[in-house]
C-alpha cells in the first residue's frame, strides 16, 4: 500500500460570514490542511504564489471578483491543474452555470455534509495527482523516445557501418561527419594518438569556411602534433582541451572558448583571425579502447540551431549522444589500429579477439536483484565469439525486470557487433514501451487489485510485443543484406505477482521448475528475430511459486560436444535440472561442472550461456504490484 | 558437410550431407548463391543426408532463400531429420519457407 502522504493543502476564498468558517472546521476535521482567505490582497498573493493542492471558491467572495479570481487562475500554467470547487447557496445555482465555462471544475451547494466533501474532493485531488505524474514522466517520455531514434537512426547503423569501412581515412571520415552532423556543427577535428606520446591531427573540417583537411583529401594538415606531456620535464599538456582530454579520458564541453577558464586555445584564436572565423561552443570527447586508453580524440565546434544556423552550446543530451556515437567509433577504429600496426597477427586471431572484447563489453557487470527473488548467470565464451548473448535489467522504474537471452547465429566480430545491436534495440524498445505502457496504465485508479494486475500484464505484454516486433523489423530491413537473425527469449518479470510475460523468438525452450519437476517448457511463441519484416510473434505468461526456477540456455549446453563428438544432450540437461536446488547459482553451477565433465578433453565449439531466475521459498514478496 | 547439385525437370536439387554449422556455413552458402546466380532459382534442399544443423546453418538457408525468392525463384526443403526438423521448427523457418517430407513432395509442389 502507498505511505500516507502529507495532508493536502485546500485554500479558501470565502466570507466567513456566509458560514465558510464551518466547512473549514469540517474539512480540518477531515483531515485537510486548510487556509481560509477572506482578504483580496492576500487572495491575490496567495494564488501568485500557489502551494495549495485545491481552491474552494465561493461565488460571493468578500471585496472581489468570483470572475477574476478564475482569470488569474486561467492565466498561470502553474494553475492549470489546480482543481477549483466554486461553493454557493442552493438559489444560487444560476449564478454558478455562468462560472464554470470560466474555468471551475465544479461546484458544492449547501448543506456540506463530510461524505460528500471527502467524496468530491477525494476525486479532484487524485485526478491532480495523476495529471501531475503525467507531466512529469513526460520529458522522460520525449527523451526516452529521441535517444531511441538517435540510436536507431544513427548512432548503431553507424557502428555496423563503421565495422564494414576497411579503407583507414574513409572510415576517419565518416566518424567525424557523422559526429558533426549529429550536433549540426560546423566543425571538427579528429585527432589520433601517435606512437611518440601526441595527438597528430588526422582528418579537419570546417563548412562555412569550405576547408577539408586530412583523410581522403590527399590534402595534408599542416599542424605538428600536439605532445601529451612536455618533452623538457615530462610535465601532463593540460593547457591544450584536446591533450587533456586524452590524458584524462573525460570529455570537456565549453559553451564559449574564448570565456573558457584553464585552457590555452591561442591556436584557435590565430586560426580564427586568419580565416575570419569565430570558435565559439566546443565538444571534445576521447575515442577509449576496452584497455580505457584514448586512441584518439573527437572535437566538435560550433554547434547550430537547426533551422537559423545560430551557435548554440552543445547540451548535455548532444554531448551524451556523440559519446556513444564514439564508443561505437573507438571499437571499429582500434580494429582498424590493431590491423595496421599488427598486421604479424593472423587474421583469424585478431577477429577473434576483437569479436571476444566486443561480446564481453556488452555483458551486464552486475545483475539486478529483486528482494525475494535470485537471478544467476553463466558464460563461458567458446575461443571464437559464436553470437551468444544474455541481458537482465530493470524496467517501469525497477517495477520490472526484463530477462534476455539469446543465440545470433554467426561467429566472430560479425556475431559481436549484432549482438550489440540486438542487445540495444531490445533494451531500448523495452525501456521506451514500458515507460509508456506499463506505467501509465497501471498508474489508473480507481480499480480492483484484480483489474490492476489485469492491467499491468497487458502493459507488459504490449512492451514486450513491440520491443520484439521493433527489433525484427529493425535489423530485417536495415540489415536485410547480413541475414543475420537471433533466437531470443525475452521476458519480463513483475517479482511482486510472481509472474512472467515473455516472447521466445525461436529459442531453445526455458524450462520452468517446480518442487515435482518440470512446470513448463517455454516453447517459442514466434520465430527467430531479425530474418523478415513483419513476422507475427504472440506473448504467454507462467507463474512462478515460490521455490519455483526458470533455466534458460542456449544450444551451447545441449549440444556441447564430447571428445568422441558426441552431443550433452536435452535428456542429461533435463535430469540435472529436476534435482532438487537452493538456489539458482547452484542448479547452473551443477549444469556447468557436468558439461565441463562432458567435454572434456574436447575443444569447446559453442559458447555455453545459462540463465536462472528463482523465486524464494519464503514469499517475503509485498502484496503490491 | 559435402554439398553438389543436379538439376531435375521441375526444380534443382541441392544435396548437403554431414553437418551444417559455423565451420560449413560459408562453403554452403556460396556453393547456393553461385547455383542461383546460374540461374537455378527454383531449389529444393535434399536434408535426407543432414545430420546436424546450427543457427549458423540456418543463416544458410535464409540466404539463399532470400536470393531465391528476389530472382523470382523460391528454395524448399525436403526428407529432414527428426533432429534437424526439430530445429527448423523451433527457429520458426518452418513458418518463412516450405518443409515437405520427402524430395519427391518438394520437387511436385513446384509443379506448374
Amino acid at each position: 500500500m502507498t505511505a500516507p502522504a502529507a495532508p493536502h493543502q485546500l485554500l479558501i476564498l470565502a466570507d466567513r460570514a456566509r458560514g465558510r468558517g464551518a466547512l473549514a472546521a469540517q474539512l480540518d476535521a477531515l483531515g485537510y490542511t486548510i487556509d481560509l482567505l477572506e482578504d483580496a490582497d492576500q487572495a491575490r498573493a496567495a494564488l501568485a504564489d500557489p502551494t495549495f493542492d485545491l481552491l474552494l471558491l465561493d461565488i460571493q467572495p468578500p471585496q472581489l471578483e468570483c470572475a477574476a479570481i478564475l482569470a488569474q487562475r486561467k492565466a498561470d500554467p502553474r494553475l492549470r491543474y489546480v482543481p477549483v470547487i466554486l461553493l454557493a447557496e442552493r438559489q444560487e445555482l444560476a449564478a454558478v452555470e455562468g462560472y464554470l465555462p470560466l474555468g471551475a471544475d465544479d461546484y458544492l451547494t449547501e448543506p456540506f455534509t463530510p461524505a460528500l466533501l471527502q467524496a468530491r474532493l477525494a476525486a479532484y485531488l487524485e485526478r491532480r495527482r495523476l495529471i501531475t505524474q503525467m507531466q512529469e514522466y513526460l520529458p522522460q517520455l520525449r527523451e526516452m523516445e529521441k535517444l531511441t531514434r538517435d540510436l536507431t537512426d544513427i548512432i548503431l547503423p553507424l557502428g555496423a557501418a563503421l565495422a564494414g569501412e576497411t579503407n583507414f581515412d574513409r572510415l576517419l571520415e565518416r566518424i567525424l561527419v557523422e559526429a558533426k552532423a549529429v550536433c549540426n556543427a560546423d566543425a571538427g577535428t579528429l585527432y589520433l594518438r601517435t606512437r611518440d606520446d601526441a595527438l597528430a591531427f588526422a582528418i579537419m573540417r570546417t563548412d562555412s569556411l569550405r576547408i577539408a583537411m586530412g583523410g581522403t583529401t590527399g590534402q595534408a594538415i599542416p599542424f605538428p602534433p600536439l605532445p601529451l606531456h612536455d618533452p623538457a620535464t615530462g610535465e601532463p599538456n593540460y593547457h591544450n582541451v584536446a591533450t587533456a582530454v586524452a590524458l584524462t579520458g573525460r570529455s570537456i564541453n565549453i559553451p564559449d572558448i574564448y570565456h573558457a577558464q584553464g585552457f590555452d586555445f591561442s591556436g584557435t584564436k590565430v586560426f580564427d583571425q586568419r580565416n575570419g572565423y569565430r570558435s565559439v561552443s566546443s565538444l571534445t570527447v576521447p575515442l577509449t579502447n576496452h584497455l580505457s586508453e584514448v586512441i584518439g580524440v573527437l572535437q566538435l565546434l560550433n554547434a547550430q540551431e537547426p533551422g537559423t544556423r545560430q551557435v548554440v552550446p552543445f547540451t548535455p543530451y548532444l554531448q551524451q549522444v556523440v559519446e556513444s556515437l564514439a564508443a561505437q567509433a573507438a571499437v571499429v577504429l582500434n580494429n582498424q589500429i590493431l590491423l595496421q600496426s599488427e598486421k604479424k597477427l593472423l587474421s583469424i586471431e585478431r577477429d577473434i579477439q576483437i569479436g571476444q572484447r566486443i561480446q564481453a563489453s556488452f555483458l551486464p557487470d552486475e545483475l539486478p536483484q529483486a528482494p525475494g527473488w535470485e537471478i544467476a548467470a553463466v558464460f563461458h565464451p567458446a575461443r571464437e565469439v559464436s553470437g551468444d548473448f544474455y541481458d537482465v535489467f530493470t524496467l517501469a522504474r525497477n517495477r520490472r525486470i526484463g530477462l534476455v537471452i539469446a543465440d545470433v547465429c554467426d561467429k566472430g566480430v560479425g556475431a559481436a557487433i549484432f549482438m550489440a545491436l540486438f542487445r540495444s534495440l531490445i533494451r531500448a524498445f523495452a525501456q521506451r514501451y514500458a515507460l509508456g505502457a506499463t506505467e501509465i496504465l497501471a498508474q489508473e485508479p480507481p480499480e480492483s487489485p484484480a483489474d490492476k494486475r489485469r492491467r499491468a500484464a497487458v502493459g507488459d505484454a504490449t512492451a514486450l510485443k513491440s520491443a520484439v516486433l521493433f527489433t525484427n523489423n529493425y535489423v530485417a530491413r536495415n540489415h536485410s543484406q547480413a541475414n543475420m537473425f537471433a533466437t531470443l527469449f525475452f521476458g519480463v518479470l513483475d517479482p511482486a505477482s510472481g509472474l512472467l510475460t515473455y516472447v521466445n523468438g525461436g529459442h531453445e525452450p526455458p524450462v520452468l521448475l517446480g518442487a515435482g519437476g518440470v512446470k513448463a517448457h517455454l516453447t517459442p511463441t514466434g520465430p527467430a528475430v531479425g530474418m523478415l519484416p513483419d513476422m507475427e510473434y504472440t506473448t504467454r505468461q507462467v507463474e512462478f511459486a515460490p521455490g519455483d526456477v526458470l533455466v534458460a540456455f542456449t544450444d551451447g549446453v545441449t549440444e556441447a560436444r564430447g571428445p568422441d563428438g558426441g552431443l550433452f544432450g536435452d535428456e542429461r540437461l533435463y535430469t540435472l535440472l529436476e534435482e532438487p536446488t537452493l538456489s539458482a547459482a547452484a542448479l547452473l553451477a551443477r549444469v556447468e561442472a557436468d558439461v565441463r565433465l562432458h567435454t572434456q578433453g574436447a575443444i569447446p565449439s559453442d559458447d555455453i550461456t545459462m540463465l536462472a531466475v528463482r523465486r524464494g521459498a519464503d514469499a517475503v514478496l509485498s502484496p503490491k504490484s | 558437410m559435402d554439398i553438389t547439385g543436379e538439376s531435375r525437370e521441375l526444380a534443382h536439387v541441392v544435396m548437403i550431407s554431414g553437418s551444417l554449422d559455423a565451420v560449413t556455413a560459408d562453403q554452403a552458402t556460396s556453393f547456393l548463391s553461385t547455383q542461383i546466380r546460374e540461374g537455378h532459382t527454383h531449389l529444393v534442399v535434399d536434408l535426407a543426408r543432414l545430420e546436424y544443423v546450427s543457427s549458423a546453418g540456418l543463416r544458410v538457408f535464409l540466404t539463399a532463400l532470400k536470393e531465391a525468392r528476389q530472382q523470382g525463384g523460391d528454395l524448399r526443403l525436403a526428407a529432414p531429420h527428426r533432429n534437424v526438423q526439430k530445429v527448423l521448427e523451433m527457429s520458426g523457418f518452418t513458418s518463412i519457407l516450405k518443409l515437405y517430407a520427402d524430395l519427391d513432395a518438394a520437387l511436385a509442389s513446384y509443379t506448374p
